[in-house]
């Protein structure tokens, strides 16, 4: 195994770590423009998405979102 | 900062155009926050033209009962924060409904101007208003506006002003002699220090018995009782109960309002009525809806989608592709040159091309097919059909327990599971907001088209095939509706369908900016899953498929010395798969690949694409026909038990993040194993009787048939028996007696 090995190894055991924390610390919700970074509380969000996010909704506000004449 | 003179509340119903005109004063630089303890939002900012107004946009509400967050947060604002003049926005063309919160704001005895939004729109109708006269009838100014179009805002706001300076309190509304005469006497039951612009407003509301105005009064024990006396008299005398002898004293009100008011032209359909009058027909709404989404799954996997994707799996991540007539290489080929210029090893070229750009560009490679499938979604929502879909499929629901609150939830999931399941949380019943968690992800999300996608391939292979996307969807649709009629026959779920109500928006053509963004937000999502959690689990694969034991020595497997090509069979995957792949073999598909990639797709669906072309890549089947189709279909002995791996790997859990999500809705660990457990064994019997009943059509019979004959009756059985006796007899819903708005 040459010194390249080593280095591309390294660089795709670190971009692996990177995912599995943010993945641990932020979650995997795939919804919305904050996908990877939505933890599935609505509290302390504060993603430009927020406004149109179902989840932090909930139905009653989707139905008035889709209710919406303008 | 600028000094703060004065404070303006925007009250009024959801969809007035409430924000609209809020954005507008305030030049859209609004603070947004939450109320303490409620998740319900909360905007205040300064208005553009006089830094020295603050102005709170109040959630949209129907009334200032304490039922929901948005009516408590509304109402605690007016009568605790006391804004120095409220503008109650009305939409002019629901004169009657809106009506209903303005009579009661105005009864909060603060200085109210009333906003008529959307008054183009009523002249457009040939309606007209009669501002003097509702001026009048309303003791309050009254201005028309267009917040859309900027038309007489300058004029509410100078009204709004003006009341807030002089401290102007509208009059009050006279109700029936009788019940007037109780609310004065209430009146006079109430501590002196109320003041008397407010009196008649805590008299309403202890009429009502509402809890928290009482509290806020901390009344004396004996004026408690006198009141209830003389409310639970009035009750007796009027045949009715108190809440309800407001909410029709209110309605008298508003129909004289009205009548005096309000000249309407002679009715006459609109085209969105026209278009409703067919689109919500009691017997073509379903089969509209169902040509709909066949249309759309087709459109988006069989037609404009696969020919853009079909381009980038054989070009971009396939052969290589020409531009302007020079042959350009493929991504895989790109990063073989580079690593093999650099001298990287095998096994670090295997890991990065066959692992890494094999499974993210099989996943990538559906982008196409995502962006056409979610143009025509987002248009669909945008465009106000998705509202009369939730209005249908409510009739549907209905008859089996279930309300259309329940549909909105699944509405979400054709994006991602995890907002469907989240969205729940605002429905009330819990039986329903449970059973709603447990059905929601059968509905394909987005992450599930690219196994649409494979399995569509591998049936099909190069033949036409116009129905098999659009089933898989429908798969979904009828595993939701057939769960939803057993469940609710069971203890654990039976009850009385939750009231609701949506309004139809008129059709429109939806702004290019916004179904834009529609279509971003959903496909840029996809793409960043792809770089994260699917990058991940295909490194993972990789190294699982790649490292084994071979003749008693553990590593890198194509390095071994003798290894037979197929050397993936000696893999630590081949193993742990190999040794469950026999739950799967009833359905058809007990190789080890095939429960790789099923297990695999529970970390995220978009797992089980990544994983067969990180596996199949590797495959012998590979070099004698490139088509990962065909590669895939290999793995199956039959047609059958490919649409089973299709049925179990769309039915079955979700993904973990959806996993998770669904433990935090339903608060128990004992109902997250209910949940993920009827989901699991339902998709394992669909698979069962898919594989079993293709095997019986071809004459092949065994223990199985029988077992599968024997749950579709059980099935058939509990689908057609009748409901229960006093199965809809449980707990009385907890919905606001009257609301103010109607489902057309």
């Amino acid at each position: 195994m040459g010194p390249i090995d080593i280095v591309i190894l390294l660089a795709v055991a670190a971009a692996f770590a990177a995912v599995v924390m943010r993945v641990r610390k932020k979650g995997t919700c795939g919804d919305c423009g904050s996908s990877g970074s939505c933890a599935g509380s609505c509290a302390g969000c504060a993603t430009p998405s927020r406004a149109g996010c179902p989840a932090c909704e909930g139905v009653d506000r989707v139905a008035e979102r889709l209710g919406r004449d303008l | 900062m600028a000094e703060t003179s004065m404070h303006i509340a925007l009250a009024g119903n959801p969809n007035c155009g409430k924000t609209t005109l809020f954005n507008l004063i305030t030049g859209q630089n609004g603070y947004v926050g939450n109320w303490p303890g409620v998740t319900v939002e909360k905007k205040e900012a300064r208005l553009s033209s006089d830094k020295g107004v603050v102005v709170t946009d109040l959630p949209g509400i129907y009334s200032l009962s304490p039922y929901s967050p948005e009516e408590r947060v509304s109402r605690d604002y007016l009568m605790g924060d006391e804004p120095d003049a409220v503008i109650q926005v009305l939409d002019a063309t629901n004169l009657e409904r809106n009506l209903y919160l303005a009579l009661q704001v105005i009864e909060t005895g603060l200085p109210v101007v009333v906003a008529l939004n959307m008054a183009d729109l009523v002249e457009k109708n040939g309606d007209r208003i009669d501002v003097p006269a509702l001026e009048r009838a309303l003791g309050c100014p009254v201005v028309l506006i267009s917040a859309l179009k900027n038309t007489g805002v300058d004029d509410l706001l100078e009204t709004a002003k003006r009341s807030a300076a002089r401290k102007a309190a509208p009059k009050r509304h006279a109700f029936d002699a009788a019940v007037d005469g109780v609310l004065e006497r209430i009146e006079h039951q109430l501590p002196a220090r109320v003041p008397a612009a407010k009196r008649r407003y805590y008299a309403v509301k202890l009429f009502e018995r509402d809890a928290g105005a009482a509290a806020s009064l901390a009344l004396d024990a004996a004026a408690a009782e006198r009141i209830e006396q003389l409310v639970a008299a009035c009750e007796a005398d009027c045949d009715d109960d108190a809440e309800s002898i407001i909410t029709g004293e209110r309605y008298a009100v508003i129909a004289h309002i009205v009548d005096e008011c309000l000249h309407r032209a002679p009715a006459r359909m609109s085209t969105s009525e026209k278009i409703d009058r067919i689109v919500t027909n009691r017997w073509l709404g379903l089969p509209i809806f169902a040509l709909i989404m066949f249309g759309v799954y087709y459109l988006s996997i069989s037609t404009f989608g696969t020919a853009m994707t079909d381009w980038v799996n054989d070009n971009l991540f396939g052969e290589g592709w020409e531009l302007f007539g020079a042959a350009m290489p493929s991504v895989p080929a790109l990063f073989e040159g580079w690593l093999s210029a650099a001298g990287a090893s095998d096994m670090v070229i295997s890991l990065v091309c066959d692992g890494i750009v094999a499974g993210v560009g099989a996943v990538l490679g559906f982008i196409p097919q995502m962006f056409v499938l979610f143009v025509l979604l987002s248009f669909l929502e945008d465009c106000g059909y998705m509202a009369r879909v939730a209005f249908v499929m409510d009739r549907v629901f209905r008859r089996f327990g279930l309300s259309g609150k329940s549909f909105i939830p699944m509405l979400v999931s054709t994006g991602c599971g995890v907002p469907g399941v989240l969205a729940t949380k605002t429905i009330e019943n819990e039986k329903d907001r449970r059973m709603t968690v447990m059905t929601t992800t059968f509905i394909p999300c987005g992450a599930k088209l690219p196994v649409i996608a494979l399995v569509m391939g591998a049936l099909i292979g190069d033949a036409e095939s116009t129905w098999i996307a659009p089933l898989f969807y429908f798969l979904g649709v009828v595993a939701v509706i057939v769960s939803g009629i057993m469940l609710k026959k069971t203890k654990l779920f039976a009850g009385r369908p939750t009231p609701f109500v949506m309004e139809l928006p008129a059709y429109h053509m939806p702004s290019a900016r916004s179904w834009a963004l529609h279509v971003w937000e959903r496909v840029s999502a996809y793409i960043k899953k792809a770089f994260t959690i699917i990058f991940a689990s295909t490194i993972v694969v990789w190294f699982l498929s790649n490292f084994g034991v071979y003749e008693g020595a553990f590593g890198f497997l194509p390095a071994m010395e003798g290894i037979p090509e197929e050397f993936t069979n000696y893999s630590v995957l081949a193993a742990v798969a190999g040794a469950v792949s026999w739950i799967f073999a009833p359905l058809g598909f007990d190789s080890w690949q095939a429960t790789a990639m099923s297990v695999t797709g529970l970390v995220a669906k978009e797992n089980v694409m990544a994983t067969a072309a990180s596996l199949l890549h590797l495959a012998e089947a590979t070099e004698t026909d490139p088509s990962l189709w065909s590669a895939f279909a290999a793995l199956f002995p039959s047609v059958g038990a490919i649409a089973a791996f299709g049925a179990f790997n769309l039915l079955c859990a979700p993904c973990f993040a959806a996993m998770g999500t669904i433990r935090a809705q339903m608060g128990s660990a004992k109902w997250t194993a209910i949940a993920l457990g009827y989901e699991c064994g339902f998709a394992w019997v669909v698979g069962l009787l898919i594989n079993q009943f293709y095997l019986a059509a071809q004459g092949v019979f065994s223990l199985w048939t029988v077992v599968a004959v024997v749950l579709a009756t059980g099935m058939l059985f509990q689908l057609f028996r009748p409901m229960p006796k006093g199965a809809w007899d449980d707990e009385a819903v907890s919905a606001p007696a009257a609301r103010p708005q109607a489902a057309r």
